[in-house]
């Protein structure tokens, strides 16, 4: 099992914004010769938002799981 | 040579130079105001067919769950995929075929602002307003001027003041 099925599920909470999403998965993002990671969050609404892994460290919480 | 090659032929050379004051207005002004934490990067020289793709697929190309626009297959067209998310984010990318490492005209460019941008908005480094200013000007070129996005002056000065609070 990979990491990101066991994270799979968590709710993040917007440091700045308060709003609360869960993860839902991961992609990944090829520029040049590098690939970035990002996570897929669902809001509250049902939209999907693209966030850049080291922005989901720096910018949310973890407030447990579904 | 008819006049309907002639008008084509000028068409794509006008295409070439519409593109790439696109790609300069993103590395320009609005990574001056937005910042580029994440990454700006742009590989190898248009060719006037893939600028002319680039076009169709700004003004045509199809959206998915969470992308503006999403068309890696190029709806249609060849050579070149494009990929286009403001949300949480700018995400603006795009790419022509990667067939070898010495490919002589393949291209890729890549810009994306999500860590800086919201800093700058906290640290009040620039306003809801510039950044939403910056995006509509984006948004006129590429020909989308009504697309739905959620970074609005309305959106982005709801997030700074959540952050007062």
């Amino acid at each position: 099992m990979s990491w990101q099925i066991l994270l799979k599920g968590l709710v993040y909470r917007n440091k700045h914004s308060k709003k609360i999403y869960s993860l839902v998965g991961y992609d990944m993002l090829q520029v040049g010769k590098t690939t970035y990671q990002y996570a897929i969050l669902l809001d509250e609404n049902g939209k999907k938002h693209k966030i850049e892994q080291k922005f989901l460290d720096k910018n949310y919480q973890i407030m447990g799981e579904e | 040579m008819s006049w309907q090659q002639i008008l084509k032929m000028v068409n794509v050379q006008s295409s070439l130079e519409f593109v790439n004051s696109i790609l300069d207005f993103v590395e320009g002004p609005m990574n001056e105001e937005l910042g580029n934490d994440e990454y700006l990067h742009r590989q190898g020289t248009l060719t006037q067919q893939q600028a002319a793709n680039i076009i169709h697929l700004l003004k045509n190309g199809g959206s998915d769950e969470y992308n503006q626009i999403d068309d890696k297959e190029g709806s249609g067209v060849e050579q070149v995929g494009l990929e286009l998310y403001i949300d949480d984010g700018f995400f603006f990318t795009m790419a022509t075929p990667h067939i070898t490492p010495t490919t002589a005209n393949h291209f890729n460019f890549g810009y994306v602002t999500q860590g800086s941008v919201f800093d700058k908005l906290r640290n009040k480094e620039t306003t809801p307003a510039r950044v939403a200013e910056l995006i509509q000007k984006f948004l006129n070129m590429i020909g989308r001027p009504n697309m739905k996005h959620g970074m609005t002056e309305d959106i982005l000065t709801e997030y700074v003041k959540a952050r007062e609070e």
